[in-house]
């Protein structure tokens, strides 16, 4: 189905979703460890827009802007926000198929996800130490604090969507 | 055809919590690093290794003078430290892979060599 109102709105979605992401790499950050995940909030409105692959096209399409403008293809900052891209997906999409979590759910468990890929991709490749681990704590709270904000700021945005909040799936 | 529902749900708390309590009880499910039989020792510009497994006192050489190693029931310690501060004697005992004593006036490293599991714990 491809519609030129869908393809329009996946393409306003990943270009917001690559603009968030890209702002947060320019923004100060005091605690290089903890990112906001601004992008998913993009993701999120697009699980409620376009439904399933709406979201992960949104979230490829950002990983992959990002990495060409942001990163060079290969290097480790790009292999680490893609295990994090894929791995926030691998979890919020099965969320999101059982119907039983609201953005807010289905925002914290991609964040957990995110930082739990992202960490076991860095142990694997490139520290070979699960020294890293010792991070989790800090991480998995900030994840979870940013889960919560994203999915607020995603439902905000949803209800000004034309066709209103809670679009069909 | 179902709906995103925007306002969060009880499921939402219940993933919440599982999230918080697995957040908290993550630094316990870190494996320690396994014990060592020796410890290697970089002192004097040489490195040379220590058994661990018999107890024993060897000096260790360095600019400000001779310190002690202790090996003491399966862990090593500095001991008679020549150097202002003591910070090394305060950093032993140490038996796991990965865990490391320094003295940094008198130029002194000593390590548990092997696998280690976590980079750097603060005492």
């Amino acid at each position: 189905m491809r519609s030129p109102a869908r393809l329009t709105t996946m393409a306003m979605l990943v270009a917001g979703a690559f603009a968030l992401a890209s702002l947060e790499r320019v923004l100060p950050n005091p605690f290089p460890m903890i990112r906001l995940g601004l992008g998913n909030i993009m993701t999120l409105v697009a699980f409620g827009t376009l439904g399933v692959s709406g979201g992960v096209w949104v979230t490829a399409g950002r990983v992959g802007l990002v990495a060409l403008l942001w990163g060079g293809l290969f290097s480790p900052a790009t292999v680490l926000s893609a295990a994090g891209g894929a791995a926030s997906l691998l979890v919020m999409v099965p969320l999101l198929l059982t119907g039983r979590f609201s953005f807010y759910g289905i925002s914290m468990g991609g964040a957990y996800a995110h930082i739990l890929g992202q960490l076991a991709v860095a142990t694997l490749l490139y520290v070979r130490s699960a020294g890293l681990m010792a991070l989790l704590p800090f991480m998995g709270a900030a994840a979870i604090a940013t889960g919560i904000l994203n999915a607020w700021v995603a439902g905000k945005l949803l209800a000004r969507y034309p066709g209103g909040s809670g679009s069909r799936v | 055809m179902m709906e995103v529902k925007t306002r969060p749900r009880i499921t939402d708390g219940a993933l919440l919590v599982l999230l918080a309590v697995f957040t908290a009880v993550s630094p316990r499910l870190l494996p320690a690093g396994a014990v060592g039989d020796r410890v290697l020792v970089q002192a004097g510009g040489k490195e040379w290794g220590v058994p661990l497994l018999e107890d024993g006192r060897r000096e260790v050489p360095g600019p400000l003078g001779p310190a002690v190693l202790v090996v003491e029931s399966g862990s090593a310690r500095l001991q008679n430290a020549p150097c202002p501060l003591k910070i090394c004697e305060r950093m032993g005992p140490i038996r796991r892979a990965g865990e490391v004593i320094v003295c940094l006036p008198n130029r002194i490293v000593v390590k548990v060599p092997g696998r280690e599991v976590v980079d750097a714990v603060t005492r």
